[in-house]
């Protein structure tokens, strides 16, 4: 135990840079050499983040139960700000650590250094087993490395290069792509801009007030929610006002008729292009499959409300700031063609 | 007769140092209409203002821990300038967002990923799991960012090598709880 906390400790005192010199250098060296105490170190980093992060929760639920406001939502950029310590990685082998090594680091550094000498059998197995569970925590892609869309017109198995550092696909966007069809009376609206469905994220929000927790859970953790609406945008706001916690499924008609201003457009006939669906599980892209009938294309956006948008019988992508056009002729590495036209993208943005 | 007269700035700093999260809430109260007025002006909302005043008194009640902490102003113009860097920064991001649009496709998937939040959140909640003592501990070396003797004072263990032992036995207590939370398909599907 005294080894530990010696370990502990010094651990500590380098995350909280307290170190200089020679001493810091030899500790960055063992780090390099001792992939066993690497992990130590970044396991303390991720629970030292978390502690960090429970007590900032913890005081903004003070203020604000004592000041009758509410806990300050978290902001996508403060979210970033505070997990980004939490890497995935440092999750990964976080979990490595602890499940095959029943918690011991000490044990750990024993099993690495075991792995040099001669084995038996079985313990090469392992040790196999290890290596190549670990090549797999090093080469799943971030998101943007696992852009390439999903098979097409068949159900696509969702591959390792599919699933992202935590183990799922659940920031992917799945697009369900029939043959494109102009909207019925494209002739008056061809210059007319339609956000067909919208995509709000629901970002976990550590610092909702204890009240508000049981209205924002099932957010939480579904992630994120769907609305799906034909309208005219013009200045006017483009987020969606009615919404429905969806996980794993096609979008659903959300159309609130009382708070739209009237619409021309075939929207059945634009609906049944493009649906998008909102993929949070690796079974995800099978479900939505089966539910909708139709291919699936499969594409990482980031969270910034991503969008689908008919513009002169064509459809664009969008998601804040950046919009790919929708060309389902098109193979499909090429099917989402980004937008550079300058004059199109200010009619996208609905400027 | 006159009721209390309200704390002053050095009152409330000492209430911060000596671990009275009461000061926070006055604070709030004295300087909520400043940030509010400040936010509003610049494109923000109530709530913005809101946020904001909370974040700066986190980042003030952190500061204001740290031995060599010295209150060279007024709390009002302290906190104003804290609120008024996290706003600007707020704002730079959301316009750098407007202007991605060149940006190649490649790089589109690089913003907020709230699958990592969401893991966080789980660690998270297990620290909160923790029993009052050990989580007391933790944070006030973590966060508050005491040495050892000062936890053990704060706190009334009998030296800072208990506070230190104590302080072990609970880390690795949380550790054990975020393993026994965790489970394979939360890296690998």
């Amino acid at each position: 135990m005294t080894r530990g906390i010696d370990n502990s400790e010094l651990i500590d005192r380098f995350l909280r840079d307290e170190m200089r010199g020679e001493e810091r250098d030899v500790f960055l060296r063992r780090m390099e050499t001792d992939p066993a105490f690497r992990l130590e170190v970044e396991s303390q980093k991720l629970l030292a983040e978390a502690i960090r992060l429970a007590r900032k929760n913890e005081l903004k639920r003070y203020i604000a139960e004592h000041t009758q406001t509410r806990s300050a939502r978290l902001r996508p950029a403060l979210v970033w700000s505070l997990s980004a310590a939490a890497s995935i990685a440092a999750l990964a082998v976080f979990w490595f650590t602890w499940q095959r090594y029943d918690g011991s680091k000490e044990q750990f550094a024993r099993q690495d250094v075991k792995q040099e000498a001669p084995q038996s059998a079985p313990a090469v197995k392992e040790t196999e087993r290890l290596q190549r569970d670990r090549a797999i925590a090093r080469t799943t892609p971030s998101p943007a490395q696992a852009e390439v869309p999903l098979a097409v017109n068949e159900p696509p198995p969702v591959q390792q290069e599919d699933i992202d550092a935590n183990g799922s696909v659940e920031e992917s966007i799945g697009v369900s792509a029939g043959p494109p069809v102009a909207p019925s009376n494209e002739k008056e609206d061809a210059n007319q801009r339609y956000v067909v469905a919208t995509i709000v994220v629901a970002v976990a929000d550590y610092n909702m007030a204890a009240k508000d927790e049981a209205e924002t859970e099932s957010l939480s953790r579904q992630d994120v929610v769907v609305t799906k609406r034909v309208r005219p945008v013009g200045k006017e706001s483009n987020r969606a006002t009615t919404a429905q916690p969806a996980t794993s499924r096609p979008a659903t008609e959300q159309d609130d008729a009382s708070n739209r201003k009237p619409v021309t457009v075939d929207r059945n006939a634009v609906q049944s292009n493009y649906t998008l669906v909102f993929i949070n599980s690796k079974d995800g892209v099978q479900k939505a499959q089966a539910e909708s009938g139709k291919r699936i294309l499969l594409y990482n956006l980031p969270y910034n409300n991503p969008m689908l948008i008919a513009l002169g019988g064509k459809h664009y992508l969008g998601t804040t700031g950046l919009f790919y056009a929708l060309q389902p002729e098109l193979p499909t590495p090429q099917m989402l063609t980004p937008v550079k036209d300058a004059a199109l993208l200010k009619t996208l943005q609905g400027e | 007769m006159f009721g209390k007269r309200p704390p002053g700035d050095e009152e409330i700093l000492r209430m911060m140092q000596n671990g009275d999260q009461h000061a926070l809430v006055l604070l709030y109260k004295q300087h909520a209409g400043a940030v509010q007025r400040y936010i509003l002006r610049n494109s923000g909302s109530r709530e913005d203002a809101e946020d904001l005043l909370q974040e700066a008194l986190v980042v003030a009640w952190q500061n204001a821990q740290k031995p060599d902490f010295r209150l060279t102003s007024r709390w009002g113009t302290y906190l104003t300038a804290i609120c008024k860097n996290l706003w600007l920064k707020q704002l730079k991001k959301n316009s750098r967002f407007t202007d991605e649009a060149q940006v190649s496709p490649e790089k589109m998937s690089e913003p907020e990923n709230s699958s990592r939040t969401m893991d966080l959140k789980k660690i998270v909640a297990c620290v909160e799991q923790l029993d009052e003592t050990c989580r007391k501990l933790l944070t006030l070396f973590y966060f508050e960012g005491l040495d050892m003797e000062q936890i053990a004072l704060r706190i009334g263990f009998n030296n800072a090598d208990t506070a230190k032992a104590k302080k072990y036995q609970c880390f690795k207590r949380l550790e054990q709880r975020v393993k026994q939370q965790y489970d394979r398909s939360d890296f690998l599907g």
